[in-house]
């Protein structure tokens, strides 16, 4: 390559103006603490903890609870819907959590604290004690307070909390009924091969004849699935 | 158990490789220049960060393929969460979930970046046989009208009683059951993505496939790399052994947002412009309440568009028009509703329909999308601020889905704000008018990220040449998503197909004189 010039090595990432900062989340959390909502601020008046499981991977039996009481109130309730206890929500969510950039999950793992906290929560919302001791309706107020709030911080929260407690919940089997989500047709995929083959670029195409959505009634078997030899 | 696909989950020891081409990501433009690279007679390694899945392991539910076959289990978003990024992971990239949608790059587009990023050589006639192979290979065609879901249905009424342009989309598929379950990995096989073309030839011709190794930093001094450095990831999520790939041109195919964050962590930045200029076409929605069942998650995803708004005048974003598959966890996702508001919009899904519209970024001039840096972790942060000149495209897309909506016979329309904006006729538009706009206002998603490592003439201001060549690293090249200069404005993977076709002779080329 005539004239290029040899490139130089960056400095390394974490030292780079621009690249060590920390995420828009971990930095307005951070914020928060200036509201004397610390991690000394924490502690003063206590979680009400439900009984978490014993086999947690990323979350302490304190911030599981926390967990717990805002999928409850963040999934629909009452009316026939399952609730996301029954649905496991905070568990699921605790898998997930350990599956993810560990930077995420402790940010997330931080959201939950300050949300349960008692001091944050009388001088954002005006609520007194925590929220995981707070009646349904007093945490639903909660938490449309954080969706509209005037701080970046807390609608992001709201945000990552809120995604992750409905996801958990609406991918679940469980609730599909209520949804009225007809669900998968038996595709028969689970007796295909491990090793995918070469499918040939001479095999039929299939626009000329494409078969029909499946319906909610009778979900179609699919057309002829190419053949995959092992 | 093929001997050329080692799972990096299962390996016990370190592994050293050498080979002519080292290919770091097994997507849309990995997998073609692999095949093309092998043909050639070259010894090819590729490594792919996540799994090797086929349809056997498609369980067909959302929350176990989101985990399994999207980056960060489907919860990559820009750092603040106002955008939620869907993206692709595991063997075949984002080719393995996408909706098949495909389209040749435009015309207009290829012109904007000869005339405004002097990038040459990617003129319509040039790049044509290029897309005609892929083309043929991927048994891309126009899906039927006839055979369009009623989410489709809903947009080509709306748009033909408007007078609107709407047209049927191509689709890479083959043997389709019309099933709507691309998202969460074909059962049939029938979507043509990587897994099932590209990269069964080139592990059939010879090429090694490495999957769930997480390449670290690239090896490189003095203008040329040597290879890669790797680690493999346990199935328990543990750093596993080291894997390290010796290779006299590497190709790094990681798409935009890892691709750019390789790069930085490898400290190869020279000239600041990594990370700059990512692109997501941002989409927003509009639920409509139709009376009828339309069974939002049945039947092809997309497979009718419109690019009636595409070209808004030289100060205005464009944007154009397709609908989203709607089953029940992407569907909660899109809204900001918690509690008893939320049952009762997921209880509508089997009445409703989603048509969403795709904002054409990084075209204005001083549009220079979102940035990509790394996290202390040296994971990918994503900023990408959504300006003035994006709410008001935003602001313009939600009154032409609504009346979309209205002329397709919707009962009621709903917006994805967090108090959703509802109307019924077009009198009520005001009311979308007044609403506000920008981040957190609404949903905000992406299924399409571009650049990041950008293409183009000059050192100064982009990454790699027009023949993929990093500018100051002689063998090393770029093909995937990163390297557009700007977004398409239409889905893009028929594009890195393309570009990657084309690619094959530069790498071969650079491979063989190495």
């Amino acid at each position: 390559m005539p004239g290029a010039t040899p490139p130089t090595r960056s400095a390394p990432a974490s030292a780079r103006p621009g690249i060590s900062r920390r995420s828009a989340l971990q930095a307005g959390l951070a914020g928060l603490a200036v509201f004397g909502v610390g991690a000394g601020g924490l502690a003063v008046w206590p979680t009400t903890e439900a009984d978490a499981p014993a086999d947690l991977l990323v979350l302490s039996p304190r911030t599981w609870s926390v967990l717990s009481a805002l999928a409850e109130a963040v999934c629909p309730s009452g009316g026939g819907w399952p609730t996301a206890a029954a649905i496991g929500v905070a568990s699921k969510i605790d898998k997930l959590l350990a599956g993810m950039d560990k930077d995420d999950a402790d940010q997330l793992v931080l959201a939950l604290l300050l949300i349960d906290n008692a001091l944050a929560g009388l001088a954002l919302d005006g609520r007194i004690g925590t929220f995981s001791g707070a009646d349904l309706a007093d945490r639903r107020r909660a938490l449309l307070s954080w969706r509209e709030s005037a701080l970046p911080v807390r609608r992001t929260a709201f945000k990552a909390l809120r995604g992750l407690c409905a996801s958990a919940y609406f991918a679940d089997p469980r609730t599909e009924a209520m949804v009225g989500y007809p669900g998968a047709p038996n595709f028969g995929q689970a007796d295909a091969p491990a090793i995918q083959a070469p499918q040939s670029p001479e095999a039929p195409a299939s626009p000329e004849a494409p078969a029909s959505p499946p319906s909610p009634e009778a979900p179609a078997a699919p057309a002829d699935p190419p053949e995959v030899q092992p | 158990m093929n001997e050329r696909i080692i799972r990096g989950r299962e390996l016990s020891a370190a592994v050293s490789e050498r080979c002519d081409v080292l290919v770091i990501g097994s997507g849309a433009g990995g997998a073609v220049l692999a095949a093309g690279l092998v043909e050639a007679g070259l010894d090819v390694v590729m490594l792919e960060a996540g799994g090797y899945h086929t349809r056997r392991d498609f369980t067909l539910n959302e929350g176990d393929a989101f985990v399994k076959l999207y980056q960060q289990q489907g919860a990559r978003a820009t750092d603040d969460v106002s955008i939620a990024i869907l993206q692709g992971k595991g063997v075949g990239g984002s080719t393995t979930v996408n909706w098949t949608t495909c389209f040749r790059t435009p015309p207009r587009v290829l012109e904007h970046w000869a005339r405004v990023h002097g990038v040459e050589g990617l003129g319509e006639a040039e790049l044509a046989p290029h897309f005609d192979a892929v083309e043929a290979r991927l048994n891309i065609s126009t899906w039927p009208e006839s055979q369009a879901n009623e989410n489709n249905q809903a947009l080509l009424r709306g748009a033909r009683a408007l007078g609107w342009e709407a047209a049927p989309l191509r689709r890479n598929v083959r043997g389709c059951a019309n099933s709507g379950f691309c998202g969460v990995g074909c059962p049939v096989d029938g979507k043509q993505g990587m897994h099932v073309t590209y990269l069964p030839d080139a592990i059939a011709g010879g090429m090694r496939l490495y999957t769930d190794v997480e390449v670290q930093t690239l090896d490189w001094s003095g203008g040329r790399v040597r290879g890669a450095v790797g680690r493999a990831r346990r199935a328990d999520g543990a750093l596993g052994p080291a894997v390290e790939v010796k290779a006299k041109v590497v190709a790094l195919c990681g798409g935009a947002i890892n691709s750019p964050a390789l790069l930085l962590r490898s400290g190869l930045n020279p000239n600041g412009r990594v990370g700059l200029r990512t692109f997501l076409h941002p989409v927003v929605g509009m639920a409509g309440r139709y009376a009828h069942r339309v069974d939002p998650y049945y039947g092809a995803p997309q497979s009718i568009g419109s690019h009636q708004f595409i070209d808004r005048g030289s100060d205005k974003v464009g944007f154009f028009l397709e609908v989203a598959p709607l089953h029940p966890m992407l569907a909660s996702t899109a809204s900001a509703l918690i509690g008893e508001q939320l049952g009762e919009f997921l209880a509508l899904l089997p009445n409703l329909s989603a048509i969403i519209a795709l904002q054409a970024d990084g075209f204005l001039p001083g549009d220079e999308g979102g940035r990509v840096s790394l996290k202390p972790s040296g994971q990918p942060s994503i900023v990408y601020p959504v300006g003035p000149a994006l709410q008001e495209s935003i602001r313009e897309s939600h009154a032409v889905l609504a009346r979309l909506h209205i002329a397709a016979g919707a009962e009621e329309v709903a917006s994805l704000h967090a108090e959703p904006v509802r109307l019924r006729t077009e009198a009520e538009l005001p009311k979308l008018h007044a609403a506000r706009y920008g981040a957190f206002e609404h949903a905000i998603f992406t299924a399409h990220q571009m650049g990041g490592c950008a293409m183009g003439p000059k050192a100064e201001s982009s990454v790699v040449r027009p023949d993929h060549r990093h500018h100051s690293v002689e063998n090393l090249f770029i093909v995937d998503g990163s390297v557009l200069p700007t977004s398409l404005g239409v889905n893009p993977s028929e594009t890195i197909y393309g570009l990657a076709h084309r690619a094959r002779a530069f790498v071969a080329a650079a491979a063989s004189g190495a």
